[in-house]
């Protein structure tokens, strides 16, 4: 186990209070409590690729990122008004 | 222990606590539009460091450079992320984005 694995674990524990925000509150207040997870879960990916040293897994964290975008603008296109 | 062996750790810690700490914040904030200022260094400053980690570890290599990637496509769109998510949250609480007219002198109501 070398330091970064330690610092996925870290990261992880990061997701708990993403975690509580996205059970609680407004719509509003969930949808940036799912796009901070987005951006932990990002950089779990990121640091887990050097960790298990394969450049394919970068790829991952590079699509995850960009998929958490879209999906982001597109939760919040729907929250305007429709939800 | 040359200062590159030094800086990984470093850096890696920084970017774990900053993300740590913006996890925390966004937990304990009132209202989405305190909360989305904690997104910005989970999103900015984090992932620049881990980047700065991996390149100092691998240099310019097929890994270096993807996590170059990474982190710029998570410094360039969390900004558009953000704006997008007041925009909607504000929408949702009084109909329009734009300044109202209450609003112009004094803060947020």
């Amino acid at each position: 186990m070398n330091e970064w694995s330690v610092a996925a674990l870290a990261l992880l524990a990061g997701l708990v209070p993403c975690g509580v925000v996205c059970l609680r509150g407004s719509p509003v207040d969930r949808l940036v409590g799912l796009e901070l997870a987005g951006t932990v879960v990002t950089l779990v990916l990121l640091v887990l690729a050097q960790a298990y040293d394969r450049a394919i897994y970068f790829d991952l964290a590079l699509a995850l990122a960009l998929l958490s975008f879209a999906g982001g603008l597109v939760f919040a296109r729907f929250l305007e008004r429709w939800i | 222990m040359s200062p590159r062996e030094l800086a990984v750790p470093v850096l890696l810690a920084f970017g774990v606590a900053v993300t740590l700490l913006s996890c925390l914040g966004v937990l304990v904030m009132r209202d989405p539009y305190d909360r989305l200022h904690y997104t910005g260094p989970a999103a900015v400053l984090a992932p620049v460091a881990i980047a700065a980690a991996v390149v100092l570890e691998e240099r310019l290599s097929a890994a270096g450079v993807k996590a170059v990637l990474v982190a710029l496509v998570l410094v360039t769109t969390n900004p558009v992320l953000g704006h997008a998510t007041a925009r909607a949250a504000r929408i949702r609480q009084f109909g329009e984005w734009r300044v109202r007219e209450e609003e112009r002198e004094g803060g947020r109501p």
